[in-house]
């Protein structure tokens, strides 16, 4: 991944959050993960191929996405499945985003949201995978981006 | 007894050849009006009738009918009668042709569906029973001239038989179309009609003929005698024929928008049924009229029996019952009272003709309707459904036709599928010609099949996917099972190349496809070049599972079809090449590796391998160290940078020391990124990005050191190294200052002597000596680059050209001292001061006083640095508070000594624990 790409997801993630709710997110510092990967309780991943390989994923607690949900359909005390649409929709945005963005080149899977911790998801990333803390309303969700 | 001349005789006995010719007709109608496969069964049914009927008419109907008469309901003599008595056999003989017709008008409506044993039961009862009690009704004691029949003495006219005939056969059909039912499929569950087409009308039309010739003999034979009546009553008879016809083709026409065959056969029946009560009683007119009468009530019958869902075959009914019970009304109607003598006046006359009608109904209808519900509970007279979907020619008489042969041929092929079957052919028939056509067919789809079985073969075990494309983009019907699985999509016959691949390539690749494809279409470029540049000869498609796209390679390869030389479709071949590219691509990868292995390698060639190893431990701790501080350093990112940036420094340093100059560089430059960062007020975190993404980098460097460092080590178990060739292990770390600070002199321009034998490493825990050794480089450093000036300015201060550095250790009151000394400099504290001020971390009048403490802290605060240019080397303002922070982190102080021009000595003195002592 180039640091190109890299900000662009950043900018994609923040401005969903600013365009949608009206109140931006912040970031933290990025960091790197080797073994562990962060994943929280939902989890909305999305596969690239083609130009580059490996995967992004935005994962979060169930406090951030029930007050997105709060601030997109108000809805009060969604239940699970809202919340992976949630973080569904949010990935649809960044495929979405991708696609228009990065050129021919590119395959972007459908996103695909789970609950808990995935299977296989150190698979689909590629080292270095970088994680972006992204804190809104005063709840953390992360961006993980692994790709070549 | 009436005398009969032999004119009677001849003219009776005529007569009855002519109603016996009747049978032919309906036989030729009612065949020409049913499917092909029930013809014969119909046909044959009309001729048993025959026999049928004179069996039961001479022992017992005629009895019934003509005999003495039981109190004018049957008769009772004349069973088994003797034919000596001339007028007898010819009586006999006229009214066993009328019996039979009589039986015969239910054959064609029960037509299709009838068992035939059933219906030589039917023909039995009405011939034995029904027929002859109405009869005798009517015309009882006509035999000897004297009316007997309780109906007849009531006045009761029907001169040819419209109630005792034709209505008797009617109501007969009628009971028994009621309990057999509809033919199959006559009619839908909405209640609409299904025509069902006879096999050949102009038969029928045949038929209708030889029927009107027979009417002649049939109304013209009622006279008993050969008179003055006859040729009028045969032409009424016809004139209201005629007018049946004309009346019901053109009403008909107007209806159904054709001239309907069947409505002219029916017309003319119809107006021929009409007349046949009252021919003898009536003017020309009134023949017309009630013709035409009769054609609408025969239209209007067969409207009503659809309506009803009475299904009759030949439309018997409304000709027979529908206009014999409007001929026996007509007698009333217009029946000439003198002709008729009968006394009655008009509507007495009808009315009893309405009586006449309804006995006739209820007897005929009454007596068969039960007679055959018993019989159908006993003995179902119905045929099973398959038999009449087969035909009851074959099913009842074994009696097949060829056009039923081929059909059998045909339905065997659709129910087995087998091919190798051929039609019966019978020579000089139209169904021979037929079936000899089909067998050709046949014989083509059967080379055809095999030919396709063959190419079903090659394309189900192909292990390539193989089809044809239309310039639509459509592909083709039929194409290999490889196909589905390379491109692990089900069901592709027919659709459009592009939606199938769209959701597994990349818009370029596509849109690539579908200009090759369109130029490939356009047939005046060169197959061959093209074929040469083929863009798809290896592309890359994506199958989307769960969230990963699996990737697979494969290659197009395209060859037109032309027609003429129009390019009419595409073969397309594709291959799944994917084994091959990623054997390609993974020798690619690892000639690449140990190109950049190889690079490496020569950049640590000079290392020993255990020091080696020693630094790349350091090199990921510190590298984790940092990743660490970031992800736990989210709250305070400005005191987070300052950490990075000294451990980065340290980095630095270290590898300096084993003239590692690629980690150096990018340690420099990692650290140019903090000190950038550390220049924003205020400080975004999306900027710690480019740190973040430079971190990255010294990793994957770190990796591939330590793959190369693994591959290095099993070599050495084989290979032994010569002594002395490389830079050896952490004893001689002094002997690697050494090195440093003689690359240091001499990317500065100075001369250095450096003398570490004072440096006693065995002094030295092992656990602090990484610590130390960081604080040893950064100090060492310090003096080569601070201390020590150039050659010429030690000339011009009178000193030694060569400056000196001296790295010592040693232990004091439990502690471990370490001092490095040089012969330089000293600190200059106007030079200092200045710095500070420009730098802003103090103004000019604090400076002003400034002691010499002030002078020492403000050198180990970070970020003042008094090097004019940013090297590898200095510059960063970072060494010296590094040294505050490893020494901090080993519980020691530094003291420092210093002379300005003269010398500079920092002693860092660190407390041992007992067990170290």
């Amino acid at each position: 991944v180039t640091e190109g790409e890299l900000k662009y997801f950043i900018e994609v993630v923040m401005n969903y959050f600013e365009q949608i709710t009206g109140s931006p997110a912040t970031m933290g510092l990025p960091f790197i993960r080797k073994d562990e990967i962060v994943v929280m309780d939902f989890t909305g991943i999305i596969g690239i191929s083609g130009a580059r390989k490996g995967g992004i994923y935005f994962t979060a607690g169930k406090g951030l996405l029930s007050k997105l949900t709060k601030a997109i359909l108000d809805v009060e005390d969604p239940d699970d499945q809202t919340l992976l649409d949630m973080v569904g929709e949010l990935c649809n945005t960044i495929a979405g985003n991708a696609r228009k963005n990065f050129g021919s080149g590119f395959m972007i899977s459908v996103p695909m949201v789970v609950r808990g911790k995935p299977q296989d998801i150190q698979m689909k990333l590629k080292p270095p995978v970088f994680i972006i803390p992204v804190s809104w309303g005063g709840d953390q969700g992360h961006l993980v981006v692994g790709l070549e | 007894m009436v005398q009969h001349s032999l004119l009677d005789i001849l003219w009776i006995i005529t007569a009855s050849a002519l109603v016996f010719v009747m049978r032919a007709g309906f036989a030729m109608l009612e065949a020409g009006m049913v499917r092909s496969k029930n013809s014969i069964n119909i046909s044959v049914k009309v001729l048993t009738d025959l026999g049928v009927s004179l069996t039961a008419f001479w022992p017992l109907g005629f009895g019934l009918m003509f005999g003495l008469s039981q109190s004018g309901l049957f008769g009772t003599s004349l069973f088994f009668p003797k034919f000596d008595d001339q007028w007898l056999a010819v009586f006999f003989l006229f009214h066993a042709m009328f019996a039979s017709t009589s039986a015969t008008i239910v054959s064609g409506a029960v037509g299709e569906r009838i068992k035939y044993s059933a219906y030589m039961m039917v023909t039995l009862i009405s011939l034995a029973v029904i027929y002859p009690v109405v009869g005798h009704w009517v015309w009882g004691g006509s035999f000897e001239g004297q009316a007997s029949g309780w109906l007849a003495k009531m006045g009761f006219i029907d001169f040819a038989g419209c109630t005792v005939v034709h209505s008797t056969g009617g109501w007969i059909s009628l009971a028994v179309l009621l309990i057999l039912g509809a033919r199959i499929g006559r009619y839908n569950t909405d209640g609409s009609v299904n025509r069902i087409t006879g096999s050949g009308l102009h038969i029928s039309v045949f038929g209708t003929i030889i029927l009107w010739f027979g009417w002649f003999g049939f109304n013209g034979g009622s006279t008993l005698a050969m008179n003055a009546d006859v040729p009028a009553i045969i032409l009424k008879t016809s004139l209201s024929g005629a007018a049946g016809m004309i009346v019901t083709l053109l009403v008909g026409w107007r209806i159904r928008k054709f001239p309907d065959v069947a409505l002219v056969i029916n017309g003319a029946l119809a107006g021929l049924v009409g007349a046949t009560a009252s021919c003898a009683y009536i003017s020309e007119w009134s023949a017309v009229i009630i013709g035409g009468v009769a054609g609408m009530v025969m239209l209007f019958a067969e409207w009503l029996l659809d309506k009803l869902q009475i299904d009759d075959a030949v439309t018997a009914i409304p000709v027979h019952l529908g206009c014999g019970i409007w001929g026996t009304l007509a007698v009333g109607i217009f029946g000439d009272p003198a002709l008729l003598k009968t006394g009655l006046s008009r509507l007495d006359q009808i009315w009893v003709q309405c009586i006449g009608i309804g006995a006739g109904a209820l007897w005929a209808f009454g007596f068969a309707f039960v007679c055959i519900w018993i019989l159908n509970r006993f003995f179902p007279i119905r045929v099973k459904p398959e038999e009449e979907a087969q035909g009851l020619n074959v099913m009842e008489h074994q009696a097949s036709t060829e056009i039923f042969d081929l059909y059998r041929t045909l339905e065997e092929q659709a129910k087995t599928g087998d091919l190798s079957l051929r039609a019966p052919v019978e020579p000089f028939t139209e169904v021979g010609q037929i079936a000899t056509q089909y067998n050709k067919v046949i014989d083509n789809l059967q080379t055809n099949l095999v030919a396709r079985s063959e190419y079903t073969n090659i394309l189900s075990n192909v292990s390539d996917g193989l089809f044809l494309l239309d310039e639509r983009g459509q592909i083709g019907p039929y194409y290999s099972a490889s196909l589905e699985s390379i491109l692990e999509t089900k069901s592709i016959a027919g659709r459009e190349l592009y939606s199938v691949l769209s959701p597994l390539m990349t818009t370029l690749v596509m849109e690539t496809l579908r200009e090759y494809v369109n130029v490939l279409f356009n047939g005046s470029i060169d197959e061959r070049t093209l074929s040469r540049l083929n863009p798809l000869a290896q592309v890359e498609i994506f199958v989307q599972q769960g969230a990963e796209m699996k990737s697979k390679h494969v290659q197009f390869l395209f060859k037109r079809i032309l027609e003429g030389s129009k390019v009419v479709r595409l073969m397309v071949l594709l291959r799944d090449v994917s084994q091959q590219v990623e054997l390609e691509k993974t020798m690619v990868a690892e000639k690449q590796e140990r190109d950049s292995e190889m690079d490496l390698f020569y950049r640590i060639i000079h290392i020993d391998p255990s020091l080696l190893k020693e630094f790349l431990e350091s090199l990921e701790d510190k590298l984790d160290s940092i990743n660490q501080l970031l992800e736990g350093g989210q709250a305070n990112p400005g005191e987070t940078l300052n950490q990075i940036f000294r451990i980065a420094h340290s980095l630095k340093g270290e590898s300096s020391v084993l003239d590692l100059k690629f980690i150096t560089d990018a340690a420099h430059s990692f650290e140019d990124i903090v000190k950038n960062l550390q220049t924003k007020d205020p400080l975004d975190n999306s900027e710690f990005i480019s740190l973040t993404f430079k971190l990255g980098e010294l990793q994957e460097t770190a990796r591939q050191i330590t793959t190369l460092l693994d591959k290095i080590s099993s070599l050495q178990k084989h290979i032994k190294t010569p002594e002395g060739t490389l830079v050896s292990s952490s004893k001689d770390f002094s002997q690697r200052l050494a090195m440093l600070v003689s690359q240091m002199a001499g990317e500065t321009g100075k001369k250095i002597s450096f003398d570490s034998a004072g440096y006693v490493e065995t002094l030295i825990p092992t656990s602090m000596n990484r610590t130390i050794q960081d604080m040893v480089i950064q100090l060492v450093r310090n003096a080569a680059v601070h201390g020590i000036e150039t050659p010429e300015f030690r000339k011009k201060l009178e000193k030694s050209e060569t400056g000196k550095i001296e790295l010592r250790t040693y232990l004091e009151n439990d502690a471990l001292i370490i001092s490095v000394a040089d012969d330089g400099k000293g600190l200059e504290p106007e030079v200092l001061k200045y710095a500070a001020i420009k730098a802003g971390k103090a103004t000019e009048a604090q400076t002003a006083s400034w002691t010499a403490t002030d002078l020492i802290r403000f050198i180990f605060a970070q970020g003042v640095s008094l090097a004019p240019n940013v090297t590898a080397h200095a510059g960063r303002g970072v060494g010296l508070a590094l040294v505050r922070e490893l020494s901090k982190s080993l519980n020691g102080k530094i003291a420092v000594k210093w002379k300005t021009g003269m010398f500079m000595n920092f002693i860092v003195t660190i407390p041992l624990p007992k067990n170290q002592l």
